[in-house]
């Protein structure tokens, strides 16, 4: 495992690279692109042991923080989805350097799917396959339920001592609007994420793209119409595990569920 | 400011970012520990922004993850979690006298770093200060009679469902709790006598508790410690506007300004030669 910083002065990503275990060369090179804010947070015990998997089924990976997450460079203030997406080509630029591989394969969660589609399109090789689990469609009502769970953390947490927590945010000592959980929104960020729909998330760009939802989940179905219509074909995966994303006391609930990890190194390895 | 990605200890599986000083040298390195199970960065990323503000004051930072946490394997060799947490920690000071000269570390935690920073402390002469941050609590008469009085009138139907939810969900074993990397809790003698100790030694002590069970009022600690001498020489706060991880960006703050607060008054000691040059 070897944690090192890459990218251009002004903007050092952190990222750990590890190689594929046994003396073959790697046939597939792995990016794992993380979700957002404490999702992240959630996410990165479950990412260590998909790459762990991944690397004894003789796979590289490269996990990284986006800038302004994360141990990378910059503020919460400073992330912002453009920036991000081309994080995710400076990631793929510096897995590829370091793997011989031939394959590429990219995961994202949430919005790293999000992001990870949109930085399909401007990569200068496109990946080979594209795995989005659970993308963030609708950033509108993303960042309505990043407050709302905020609210409830802060209700669970504070009313039971009777702390006049509601009267610090109506006083604007505590901010609601640029909190999500212990995280700073910056303005540009906001904006994006309310302008983020059905409509104009960006199409993928790979060879094959699977995306893993919950079998009720309705929401995808206006992009795979999209993507289908564009002539991409989206191979849907069910997954009837629910991974609460934002859980707030991470100490409390399953931090590598067991299916999900499993999912996603079969189709990260999974022949073309 | 450049920060510095390691693998040290002595199978190299401590995974750290070391953020160097900015400005001149304070001589003092800070380590930041994990809390609970949450990788290095912290909850929130509590301890990116304190390492990097401390760095721009001329402190030497780092945060890493223990053995078995985040990014750094268990060692081969088998011992105790919180005996091997006292290893790594100490590992990661030798790895900073060693390589950049330092003699003096402060360390800070929350909840499970807070106890790894008393148990470090205990063991090591090194560690010249430590900040707790929900660390040890001690019940006295009046917090389990607050405790008493808010039980019952918090008792309602909206509640019962709650727990009666959360008694469900638990049994689905998806949902199991990871063990929990803490140390046994020392009895209140034992805290006592551990505590002047460290205060003999000139360790600085600063401690910030938030409202929740089992510390329930901001002087707390020092009613329940009121004939103790240690008492005096220890800094306590009650840090009303946060919970247990630190969420509300104020209660950040605030946090933030109480380690500035109490790094201020941590001892210091010249640098030893420089194996690898600040950067």
């Amino acid at each position: 495992m070897s944690p090192f910083y890459f990218g251009p002065p002004e903007r050092r990503l952190f990222g750990i690279f590890e190689r594929a275990k046994g003396a073959a060369p790697a046939v597939t090179a792995a990016l794992l692109c993380n979700p957002f804010g404490q999702e992240a947070i959630r996410a990165h015990r479950m990412y260590r042991v998909l790459a762990n998997r991944l690397t004894s089924t003789g796979v590289d990976v490269l996990r990284f923080d986006y800038f302004g997450t994360g141990d990378s460079a910059g503020d919460d203030v400073d992330g912002e989805i453009d920036g991000w997406t081309c994080d995710i080509n400076a990631a793929h630029a510096e897995l590829t350097r370091r793997s011989r591989s031939s394959r590429v394969v990219w995961v994202g969660a949430r919005l790293g799917a999000a992001l990870a589609a949109q930085a399909s399109v401007s990569v200068p090789r496109m990946p080979d396959k594209l795995i989005l689990w659970e993308p963030v469609i609708d950033g509108a009502a993303y960042l309505r339920e990043l407050r709302e769970r905020h609210v409830l953390v802060l209700a669970d947490n504070f009313e039971e001592w009777e702390l006049p927590w509601r009267a610090m945010v109506a006083s604007g000592s505590m901010p609601l609007q640029r909190e999500a959980l212990g995280f700073e929104l910056g303005d540009e960020l906001r904006a994006q994420l309310c302008a983020l729909s059905n409509a104009n998330f960006t199409l993928p760009r790979a060879l094959r793209c699977d995306m893993i939802t919950r079998p009720d989940e309705l929401s995808v179905a206006g992009l795979v119409a999209r993507c289908e219509a564009a002539g991409l074909t989206i191979n849907q995966v069910a997954l009837e595990y629910e991974f609460d994303w934002m859980a707030h006391e991470a100490m409390n609930t399953a931090l590598v569920p067991t299916e999900p990890v499993q999912l996603l190194a079969e189709l990260v390895t999974e022949p073309k | 400011m450049t920060e510095i990605a390691v693998s040290l200890g002595p199978q190299k599986n401590l995974i750290g970012v070391l953020t160097p000083p900015s400005a001149p040298s304070q001589g003092l390195a800070v380590l930041c520990l994990n809390a609970g199970v949450v990788h290095r960065i912290g909850p929130h990323r509590i301890s990116v922004k304190v390492a990097r503000r401390l760095a721009a004051h001329g402190y030497t930072v780092m945060r890493f993850d223990i053995s078995g946490v985040g990014d750094s394997r268990s060692p081969h060799t088998a011992v105790s979690f919180g005996e091997q947490a006292i290893r790594d920690i100490r590992a990661v000071m030798d790895y900073l006298e060693r390589e950049h000269g330092l003699q003096a570390f402060a360390l800070w935690g929350i909840c499970a770093g807070a106890e790894n920073a008393y148990a470090v402390a205990l063991a090591d002469g090194r560690v010249k200060g430590i900040f707790l941050f929900d660390g040890y609590a001690y019940a006295t008469l009046r917090s389990r009679l607050i405790e008493q009085v808010r039980r019952v009138r918090s008792i309602s139907l909206k509640k019962v469902k709650r727990r009666l939810v959360r008694l469900l969900s638990a049994e689905d074993p998806g949902k199991q709790q990871p063990p929990q990397p803490t140390l046994p809790p020392p009895t209140r003698e034992q805290f006592a006598r551990d505590m002047q100790v460290l205060i003999e030694r000139g360790v600085r002590v600063s401690m910030a508790f938030f409202a929740k069970r089992g510390y329930v009022y901001p002087g707390q600690m020092r009613d329940a410690f009121k004939r103790y001498p240690f008492v005096e020489q220890v800094v306590c706060h009650y840090v009303m506007e946060s919970d247990h991880l630190v969420t509300p960006l104020v209660a950040q703050r605030r946090v933030s300004t109480l380690i500035d607060d109490w790094i201020s008054t941590v001892p210091r000691s010249l640098p030893k030669r420089s194996n690898v040059a600040q950067q």
